[in-house]
């Protein structure tokens, strides 16, 4: 009996160990990709079988619960800002001259009509934190060798996700591919990261797209014209009156 | 003034060529639009119709001579042919009364075809640490609910006028001071062109528990009135209201208009929204004239009647194409109206929108359609 005890509390350590290892892991692969303050000019473009749009726009993040987004193109667009404080999201509508507050069941939605929702763009969700993680094997991404790490959302997360399997390169902790499943545990979305190269201090993937499971020849692509991190950015820049000066 | 009217619109021409690399002159930033919209009415017999037709433009200019300072001059100008045998073109040649300073330019004003243009913003904007001070011609925007905006004492939106999202600016100052990250304090100023129709009021901001709320007090028209609005969520779904009172006038008794609303973003990009306003002077029985509902609305009077039902429904259906109905009933004066539209992006700054509203009332113990109006719009974005 106590042999079985003993035998079931070794077991118990080990697996939390090795959970701990995958939540290890996807912590420093999001800390690599968000610094703890990051500033990109971007392009995302979206692209359909017959025609595709671009635009282009400005991000400022800190930490898990600030961020800001200007759009700079196209012109209807431009001097819309969406910011994110916490749980929450504005957005400064300059035609209007307005903020309006979003309602939390926008997060899961597609952003500006792009193939990215609110939550990709705005990072309400943590990977590392709203997740619990563990890795599931191995495998071969652009020539890289990766961990497969299963993350489920923890109970009280609001994470649209039913589960997320992340692949996670082993050398240089790059997440090459994510893919995304819905309540029925079917595949919604795919995330596949390209064009690794170093950016400011460190070396990331640029590119991004996201892919849509069930829509053929459809897919929208982010790409970092430049990066910044760690520079430091005052909470009060991520304020509702502050939206209104970006543009 | 016309030298002014006449800069801003060489600086629209030119800046067709200006817009594409507008971000990297940093201190000056021009952007705007020029629109051309067929309007089509028919009246409640469906045997008279009338056309009409509108180019209309704005040229939107800013001037950031440091961090600190921002000086902006936006101007709208309309060309308005109509083949309706009285005057209704002339119409858009009445300046608005809210401005104290006359900006409005009347170049052409005939039987059929009216010109006009028009200074909509010209203000100084100083910014220093936690104070921000504006003066001038400015929009002064307090409403944090959708369709309807008690709060919004300065200039209120008319939900029907589609045409016309900037809304008109008034004259004054705006101070604001921020207390904190999350609330401000804000004092503003408006003088208009009616002798008694001054506006000065107080507001507070501030967030808690998720939610945004702002409460309000000043002088609207020579009247005391007080205000609170809140904007958060239940739930997944927004959850945002308005309240604004205004207190009873020797001539007068007190007004109370007040909106409730919810939102939600379903999977598959369909977005609801459902509001309700009441205006306790609103008409609340069947009328005997269609002449008793007047459309014209104000902060004061922000529908007709009292009690009013919005459901607006959106679907996108891809990042180009998107359509909208509202559906608006007020009960008890049986006015119904529908509101229907679509979106479609041609090219990347070119959309094309169609635009339809029909207005149904109850007059004289029968429910029937009044008016119908619709409107095709192609819209170029610089």
């Amino acid at each position: 009996m106590r042999l079985r005890t003993l035998f079931v509390l070794i077991t118990s350590l080990f697996l939390r160990a090795a959970g701990q290892n995958a939540t290890e892991i996807v912590k420093k692969a999001d800390d690599k990709m968000r610094g703890n303050t990051m500033q990109a000019d971007m392009v995302i473009r979206t692209i359909r079988p017959t025609w595709s749009r671009e635009m282009q726009c400005k991000t400022w993040m800190k930490g898990n619960n600030l961020a800001m987004i200007l759009i700079t193109a196209p012109a209807k667009d431009k001097g819309v800002v969406f910011l994110k404080r916490k749980k929450e999201v504005w957005t400064w509508v300059p035609s209007l001259e307005r903020t309006v507050k979003l309602p939390p069941s926008m997060m899961g939605q597609n952003w500006m009509g792009t193939d990215f929702t609110n939550d990709d763009l705005v990072k309400e969700s943590s990977v590392a934190e709203d997740y619990n993680h563990s890795i599931a094997g191995d495998t071969l991404i652009q020539g890289r060798t990766c961990y497969i790490i299963n993350m489920i959302p923890k109970p009280e997360a609001a994470v649209v996700w039913s589960k997320v399997i992340i692949c996670i390169d082993k050398k240089d902790f790059l997440e090459l591919n994510c893919r995304f499943y819905d309540e029925d545990g079917k595949l919604v979305n795919t995330m596949n990261s390209y064009d690794i190269k170093t950016m400011d201090d460190r070396f990331i993937p640029t590119r991004f797209e996201m892919i849509p499971a069930d829509k053929k020849g459809q897919k929208t692509e982010m790409i970092y014209k430049s990066v910044r991190y760690n520079q430091p950015i005052d909470d009060s820049f991520f304020t509702v009156e502050k939206t209104q000066t970006l543009y | 003034m016309k030298k002014l009217l006449l800069l801003v619109l060489n600086l629209s021409l030119a800046s067709f060529s200006l817009a594409q690399d507008s971000t990297t002159v940093s201190k000056f930033f021009i952007n705007g639009y020029i629109k051309d919209m067929q309007t089509f009415s028919i009246d409640s017999s469906f045997k008279n119709t009338e056309w009409g037709n509108l180019v209309h433009n704005r040229v939107n200019l800013k001037w950031k001579p440091s961090d600190n300072i921002t000086g902006a001059v936006e101007v709208r100008s309309r060309i308005f042919y109509s083949d309706a045998p009285e005057l209704p073109a002339g119409s858009i040649a009445i300046r608005n009364v809210n401005e104290y300073v006359n900006m409005q330019e009347v170049w052409v004003n005939t039987h059929s075809v009216v010109f006009t243009s028009n200074v909509e913003r010209l203000y100084l904007d100083y910014r220093s640490g936690k104070f921000n001070f504006r003066v001038g011609r400015q929009r002064i925007n307090w409403g944090m609910a959708t369709t309807w905006n008690p709060n919004d004492i300065f200039n209120s939106y008319n939900f029907l006028d589609f045409d016309y999202e900037e809304r008109p600016g008034t004259d004054g100052a705006k101070l604001t001071y921020i207390t904190n990250n999350t609330s401000s304090l804000e004092f503003a100023y408006a003088h208009t062109a009616l002798s008694n129709g001054n506006i000065g009021a107080l507001k507070y901001a501030f967030n808690k528990w998720n939610y945004d709320f702002q409460i309000l007090t000043g002088v609207y028209y020579d009247k005391p009135t007080v205000g609170a609005g809140w904007a958060g969520y239940i739930g997944d779904a927004g959850f945002k209201g308005e309240a604004q009172y205004f207190f009873a006038g020797r001539d007068s008794t007190g007004h109370l208009n007040l909106t409730m609303e919810t939102d939600y973003k379903f999977a598959g990009d369909w977005y609801i929204n459902f509001g309700l306003l009441y205006n306790n002077y609103g008409l609340s029985g069947p009328v005997n004239t269609a002449n008793a509902i007047d459309l014209n609305l104000s902060p004061k009077n922000l529908m007709p009647t009292k009690w009013n039902f919005i459901l607006t429904t959106t679907k996108q259906f891809s990042p180009r194409l998107s359509a909208s109905t509202a559906l608006l009933l007020s009960p008890g004066t049986n006015l119904f109206i529908f509101l229907p539209s679509v979106q479609y992006n041609l090219a990347t700054n070119l959309d094309l929108d169609l635009f339809w509203q029909s207005f149904f009332a109850e007059v004289n113990n029968d429910f029937k359609a009044m008016r119908h109006l619709g409107y095709l719009r192609v819209k170029f974005s610089f």
